[in-house]
């Protein structure tokens, strides 16, 4: 009885993991089929919608030669590491946003077969949908080709995040027959960048800067790569045999069975650029880096890329045309505040020549929402709202920043998350950051908020990085013009204003000494 | 020793699940929210706009693609709801803004153990034909993968479409806030 139950669960864990059709790596055609053929039929699948991570299954259950309870702590790991790695991805995605992968390989691959080609083949049908060995038969029982090729592609990270990984996996069945004719596994990894094995925050960093522009160059080179290696097997050597030059080699690579092996042995094919091609012993093709320093490849397109500016791991399309100017801001301010407003900014536009003040505001509906936002790495999207923020209210270069935030506790967990003080100092050029704190709480909608309020101030000086906290209780005007009952009002800018009034003077106080 | 037969014929089934899961999509709300004031603006909520790269599935579920073809309906329904819910009066005729919203991505991701959806939307606001705002959200929603079942897989593509209708309703408020105080 328990070993049924055993064979249930590992059989389960099992066939999720493989989706039930066991392929061969490497299956050669016969020479006979290939006189066969007149005309095939293809079909390109791509069935990934974005970058993923490579989970390694810790197999312990095999290891310890089978059992209930270790089946399940791999499933368990499996899926705490899966989670980890969603994690951490999150920020690539969002780089690699402006990269479409299905088409970019299409459109490669639709060159591969605008060559004529012994297969008589015309151009793919390219999907997303996957096909089963099932649906493949029934498709061979009815079509009118010979042959029947289907190629399918995916693209991930390795399990340590270095390495970029891009597979395809061709099979080309011939009609009459139950099993392919020809399989071949196909895999390029990319040098592992350089960064430290435990840090996968720090390597998605890497491959994010600069408008994601490593990822980008290197998932470019390994779709070249597959289309080359399909090109060279299967389509100049037939998928009789590929041809080695005699020589094997052993080359760095990302197991994606294990963390303990981190090279592989093979037949070298080919060598070109500081890469190799090889046949590895499970008859897979290999397109791997020498070298472990990794460049970003200096491929055709990524040559083409525009330059890009920063860290696009916040997915941010702002039109910057639309940041309103100094004088669309005063106009877009009425009463009182406009008046506070224009008193903070002449006074340090009379000394530095820059202006000074920057003014935000925020509420936990607002910014409390990202950071309950939990899995996206609210980190990033917090910085993209003070960015935002920052380019809506401030010019290019300004001298102190003053930052207003309401709702003091998730502010609080923002400042220390983010860390906005000294990115901002970069960014903007500023001497100083002024950050303020205030406890604006429900009770504040509700017209019973007291006169006095407690901010809290944090001062940071970006050229010593000297940093400093000061609470000060300050007056913030009448609690009557502070009435939130419904949706924002006049008295909301107001309050803001005065708020901004009373950092300014602590602000100065403090320059001052 | 039959139940136990009839267990693991029925889990090896879905382990091989293979068959596309065609899911009539259906809006529910499915999240707390904590955001709980009226915001007295009107949005005019236009025709959403379709441009995955992928219009032919929704990613998969353990093996099985999953198919729906009232995709923007859907998208429409939740945005509709969602902003209501925090407070927008929403129409599809009139309003002071009109919001528009370009479906960019919505898929699961194949995971043997659970289900992560993904939502990206690319949300344009107008006043008076003049662009206050532009950018792209992105939410999941994640949950266990017990069964494969088309009420998981919808619950769990609700879930990544409310956390983005949350954000957009969080983050167009002050665009709406400058229109009421006719900034």
């Amino acid at each position: 009885m328990k070993s049924i139950l055993r064979f249930v669960i590992v059989s389960i864990l099992f066939l999720s993991a493989t989706g039930c059709v066991v392929n061969p790596t490497r299956k050669e055609i016969n020479v006979k089929d290939v006189s066969k053929i007149r005309s095939t039929q293809v079909v390109s699948v791509i069935s990934q919608d974005e970058i993923t991570a490579h989970v390694i299954n810790p197999n312990i259950s095999a290891a310890a030669g089978g059992g209930l309870l270790v089946a399940l702590i791999d499933a368990s790991i499996i899926e705490s590491r899966t989670n980890e790695a969603e994690g951490f991805i999150a920020p690539l995605r969002q780089g690699l946003a402006q990269l479409d992968f299905r088409q970019e390989f299409w459109a490669r691959q639709k060159e591969l077969f605008d060559a004529p080609n012994w297969l008589k083949s015309k151009q793919p049908k390219n999907t997303a949908v996957n096909m089963t060995v099932e649906q493949i038969r029934n498709t061979i029982s009815t079509m009118q080709e010979d042959a029947f090729l289907i190629i399918r592609t995916e693209y991930h990270l390795s399990a340590d995040f270095k390495q970029m990984v891009v597979q395809g996996y061709a099979q080309l069945w011939t009609r009459g027959q139950d099993l392919p004719s020809y399989a071949a596994k196909i895999e390029y990894q990319s040098a592992a960048i350089p960064v430290s094995a435990e840090s996968k925050s720090d390597a998605i960093n890497y491959w994010n800067k600069d408008g994601a522009r490593a990822a980008i160059a290197t998932l470019y080179e390994g779709m070249d790569e597959v289309n080359n290696l399909l090109k060279m097997d299967l389509f100049k050597n037939k998928g009789i045999a590929v041809t080695s030059n005699g020589t094997t080699i052993s080359l760095p690579y990302a197991n994606p069975k294990s963390t303990l092996s981190d090279s592989i042995d093979g037949e070298v094919i080919t060598k070109n650029n500081g890469r190799y091609v090889i046949k590895a012993n499970d008859g897979k093709l290999l397109s791997l880096a020498q070298s472990e320093d990794f460049k970003i490849p200096e491929n055709k397109i990524s040559r083409l890329l525009p330059e890009r500016q920063g860290n696009t791991a916040v997915e941010s399309t702002d039109d910057r045309s639309l940041v309103p100017t100094a004088d669309r801001r005063d106009d877009n301010i009425s009463g009182i505040a406009k008046e506070q407003l224009k008193k903070q900014v002449s006074v340090e536009t009379a000394s530095s020549g820059k202006p000074v003040v920057l003014v935000s505001w925020a509420e936990p509906g607002e910014l409390g929402r990202y950071v309950s936002t939990s899995v996206d790495s609210y980190s990033h999207k917090l910085s993209g709202v003070m960015k935002r923020i920052i380019q809506q209210y401030s010019k290019d270069e300004v001298d102190i920043i003053l930052l207003n935030g309401s709702s003091a506790t998730h502010i609080a967990e923002q400042v220390s998350q983010v860390e906005p003080s000294s990115s901002l100092c970069k960014e903007k050029g500023a001497r100083y950051v002024v950050t303020a704190i205030t406890g604006l709480t429900d009770a504040d909608y509700h017209g019973s908020s007291a006169n006095s309020r407690e901010i809290e101030y944090h001062f940071h000086n970006c050229v010593t990085s000297n940093h400093r906290q000061v609470t000060k209780v300050v007056d913030v005007g009448n609690h009557e013009r502070f009435r939130f009952e419904k949706g924002y009002s006049d008295s909301f800018s107001d309050f803001i204003a005065a708020s901004i009034f009373s950092m300014q003077k602590v602000s100065q106080n403090y320059l001052a000494k | 020793m039959k139940i136990l037969c009839v267990i693991f014929i029925s889990l090896f089934m879905l382990g091989c699940q293979t068959k596309p899961i065609n899911l009539n999509l259906q809006h529910t709300q499915n999240i707390p929210s904590d955001f709980n004031r009226e915001t007295q603006c009107d949005i005019k909520l236009l025709t959403i706009r379709d441009v995955r790269s992928n219009k032919e599935t929704l990613g998969q579920a353990g093996n099985a693609p999953v198919l729906a073809n009232n995709v923007s309906d859907w998208v429409y329904q939740g945005v509709h709801s969602g902003l209501e819910r925090y407070g927008y009066n929403v129409s599809g005729k009139k309003g002071s803004m009109s919001l528009q919203v370009n479906i960019k991505l919505a898929y699961l991701r194949p995971l043997p153990l659970r289900l992560f959806a993904t939502v990206s939307l690319e949300v344009f606001l107008h006043q008076n034909q003049k662009r206050l705002y532009h950018h792209t959200f992105r939410a999941i929603g994640d949950s266990n993968n017990w069964a494969n079942g088309d009420g998981e897989v919808m619950d769990v593509l609700n879930t990544a479409l409310n956390n983005a209708v949350a954000d957009i309703a969080a983050d167009i408020e002050p665009s709406c806030f400058r229109i009421r105080a006719k900034w």
